[in-house]
Order: structure tokens, then sequence, then C-alpha cells
């Protein structure tokens, strides 16, 4: 995950383990609230890139193919991730 | 859009609309320190790892003193520390130096909180008055010194003027003034609220004693935060630890800082400016774009007839001050909407951040608008002149 948000402020603490910056792989077992957690947060911050396509091609929302192709890599992985949580906490 | 709880609305302004609010522009956050608002928004969320010597800016997980000392360095000054926004610089470097009664030199176009930091202070504020072409010169800087001297039969104990203003955007002689500072020995407070975060800045190359810096105004942070900047000279005075020791328990909390109150920017607003810090240091290489992108829209702005920049030209500033009181304000002296007929306008073409209803003169900022949404804005101001009968050259 800290990778995923990427800076090198990220990158630099998951020198350190358990990492507490933005990363939730603390060690505490692999169970299934954790794995949930996890892509709660992904989703959330999957979709905050989605927020800054939104803000970077208002008004008109005209999409460069750079930009169709990041939308679609954010919708594949949000739902991934609420399969994931549906999985895990629903079924 | 739904309101989150009872009247709060949902804020998407940024994602609906193209916003040219002159305070607004270089505050918006970027995606990274969005995420650090979601995952650090609890209250004390930067104590997670608060271990000895207990003090914010010594903690090391997340990097929060390892971002002072790289903040540091990005201002090219000795010591620096965040703050709830840039009044908080003033008022912690004003009440360091400034006793009752002292005069401080600031500038005609300073913002009210340099005055209230002095007033806080007890000091006395006096203007270094604008040239015409409403800049701030260095010979005018210790004009007012030799007056000041003269009426007070003392030289002022301190020099605080804006990098770039509020009012017009525009850039004043702060390396000349720090010359002028060092010759009569006086400190020199250089206010960056306004480029520290979108332009490179080098406190040392100015020749500033003290840098002060917006989060929200410049550096993509939350509100309120601030930074603000010392040489080693100064900053045993500024950040000078508490002496103070209780008459009852003996307590005494060595390692605080007076002039910050202990810790300062805590949480979730000092997270996301350390998220947005990678960013900033890339953005600022790219000013000379966004100065690019402004003399376009101002040139196209003034294809207008009657239009006119108060600020000065070319532009070197995003934030400019505009007058359309020979054109969109004749239209609103007989419009049913009167002077909000040009917010209207603008609206409906999904633009905001002008002063609604102001037709005469107003203040605008271009700040991180791409290319294309420069072409729109210069455009859709085209459209409201020629849909109202003025001439677009």
């Amino acid at each position: 995950m800290a990778e995923q948000i990427g800076s090198g402020l990220q990158t630099h603490l998951c020198r350190c383990e358990p990492c507490p910056w933005l990363h939730i792989k603390i060690k505490m077992g692999n169970n299934m609230s954790q794995k949930s957690v996890e892509e709660t947060f992904e989703a959330l911050f999957a979709l905050t890139d989605l927020r800054q396509i939104f803000r970077e091609t208002k008004p008109t929302y005209k999409l460069n193919d750079e930009q169709k192709e990041k939308v679609r890599k954010i919708i594949e992985s949000v739902r991934k991730n609420l399969l994931t949580i549906e999985e895990e906490l629903i079924k | 859009m739904r309101d989150i709880v009872g009247g709060i609305e949902t804020r998407a302004r940024e994602e609906l609309f193209i916003n040219i609010h002159p305070i607004q522009a270089a505050g918006r956050l970027t995606p990274n320190a969005m995420k650090a608002l979601i995952a650090y928004g609890d209250g004390y969320s930067t104590c997670d790892w608060c271990r000895k010597p207990f003090r914010l800016d010594k903690i090391c997980r997340p990097p929060i003193q390892e971002f002072h000392s790289e903040l540091a360095k990005f201002v090219g000054m000795d010591e620096v520390r965040v703050v709830p926004g840039a009044r908080r610089g003033f008022q912690a470097v004003t009440s360091s130096i400034v006793k009752s009664g002292d005069p401080v030199i600031v500038s005609s176009l300073a913002h009210y909180t340099e005055f209230l930091a002095v007033e806080d202070a007890g000091g006395v504020v006096k203007e270094v008055p604008l040239n015409k072409n409403n800049i701030i010169t260095a010979d005018a800087t210790a004009q007012k010194i030799e007056d000041v001297k003269k009426e007070a039969g003392k030289l002022p104990a301190l020099i605080m003027i804006d990098h770039f203003d509020y009012m017009f955007g525009n850039e004043h002689d702060i390396y000349g003034i720090a010359n002028v500072a060092k010759e009569y020995k006086i400190p020199f407070l250089c206010n960056c609220a306004y480029s520290l975060g979108v332009m490179p800045i080098n406190g040392k190359e100015i020749g500033a004693d003290f840098i002060v810096g917006s989060g929200h105004k410049s550096f993509a942070s939350p509100a309120p935060s601030g930074i603000v900047a010392s040489t080693k000279e100064w900053a045993d005075k500024v950040f000078r630890t508490t002496q103070m020791v209780g008459d009852v328990t003996k307590r005494k909390f060595g390692i605080k800082e007076v002039e910050m109150l202990g810790c300062t920017l805590m949480g979730g607003n000092l997270i996301a400016m350390m998220a947005s810090f990678p960013e900033i240091k890339e953005r600022v290489k790219k000013w000379d774009d966004e100065v690019k992108k402004i003399n376009y829209f101002v040139n196209e702005f003034l294809k207008i007839k009657g239009n006119k920049v108060l600020s000065e030209m070319p532009r070197k500033h995003t934030l400019t001050k505009v007058d359309t009181t020979e054109s969109f304000d004749v239209v609103a002296q007989t419009h049913k909407r009167r002077g909000f007929f040009l917010s209207d306008e603008l609206s409906d073409r999904r633009i905001l951040g002008e002063f609604f209803g102001a037709t005469r003169a107003w203040k605008l900022n271009t700040y991180g608008l791409t290319w294309d949404q420069i072409k729109y804005l210069a455009n859709a101001f085209q459209e409201i002149a020629r849909k109202y009968g003025i001439n677009v050259a």
C-alpha cells in the first residue's frame, strides 16, 4: 500500500518494521478484518485518484487516452477491493 | 449532491468547476494529501509513535523530524517549524524580537495579520509607501527607516515585507530590501505566503533572517498550516525553550518551545503537508509555465474592450487584480441581476471563484489550471462579452 500511495516519505518509512505510515501490514497476523481494512483504504485511495482526474479535466471531462486508461485501472482495482471486502465480511 | 451531515454540503467545487478564487488556487490538495487526510484525520494521529523528547518536530514515525530537516533545506534556511498558518509565524517572530513601543517596518500592502502580529507584541507598524507601479522598493524602505529613526529616536526592531502581496500579486524588491536591512542591522522577515510552495525560494539567497510561508495558500495543504524558518543566528531566540518551573510541583517542560506553545501543527494537517511535499518540490520547477499561462490568460482577457489589469504587467504571479468597470460593469448597470449577471454567466460555464457580484475591481488566480482549462477560461470571458455586445478584438 505504501508504494501505491507513492512518495519518498512512505518508501523511507517502509524500512521500519512494523511500518506505521499508511501501511496496514503490521505484526498482528493476516486475519480477515485486517485484509478488509486494507482493501477499504486501497479503494478510498484509488477513488481519490479518480477525484484528481475530475479535477484535471473539469469542466468538459474530455479525457485523453492516458486518463481513460487510468480510469479503467481505478475502476478495476476498486471492484477487486469491494469483492474482497464482500467475500470476507458478508459471504 | 447530498450533505455529509445536516447542512454540511459535500464540497465538490474543485471537481465540478474551474475555481479562480484568488486565495484558494495553490492550497488545493495533492492526491497524496487527500489520502493522508483520509488516514490521518483522527485528532492526535501524529502522536502514535511520540517518544522522548516528546516534541512534534522530533517524531520519527511518521518521519516528521526528517520532514523538518528537508523543509529547512528546501527553503534555504537553518531551522524551520510548522505552524497553524503564516500568521502564527509572524507572531512567533514579533513576539520574540519586538518590544513595547518598537516600530516595525511593513509594506503598504501588508496583510492584516502582519499588523495584528505587531500589535500583539506591543509594536507599532510603520508602512513603506508604494511607488507608482504599486511596488515596494529598497530605496523607499531605506527612506522609511530614516524617517522612523528621526521620529522615534531608534531604529525599527524588524522589517517585514511581502515577496508577493495579496492585493495585486506584485513582486516586491525583497533582495534589495534584505540588503538595506543588513546595512541597518535590522532583522528582515520575508513573507512568502504567496510564493513558498509554488516557486523556488531560498531564504539565504534572498538574505532574509526569517521566511514565513502559508500551507493553505501555497503549499497544497489544509488550513490552518504554515511555515516559519530562521537562520541559525536567530533560531535560539525565536525557537527558545521554556525556562518556567512550577512553584508547587517544580515541574518543568524544558524541551518545549515557548513561541510554538510546545507542539505546533499536529494531526492530519501536518501529515497532509508532508504528503504534498514531494509534489511541491517538483511543481516549483514548473513555475515558469504557470507564469506563461496567466500571461496568456490576461492577454486574451485584455482583448475585451474596456478590460484592464491593475497588477504589474507582464504578470510574474498567477494572482492578478483586474478591472472590468468599463466592460462588464457597464452591462451590470442595466441588467436585472445587476453585478450578479457576471457570476451567473460564469457559473453557467462551470467557472466560479470570482468575488460574487463584483463587476469593477476584483481578483483571480489561475494557479494549477491546465492549458486546456486556461483556454476554456479565456474563451468563456470573451463569449460572455460578445453575448452582451462588448467588442472583443
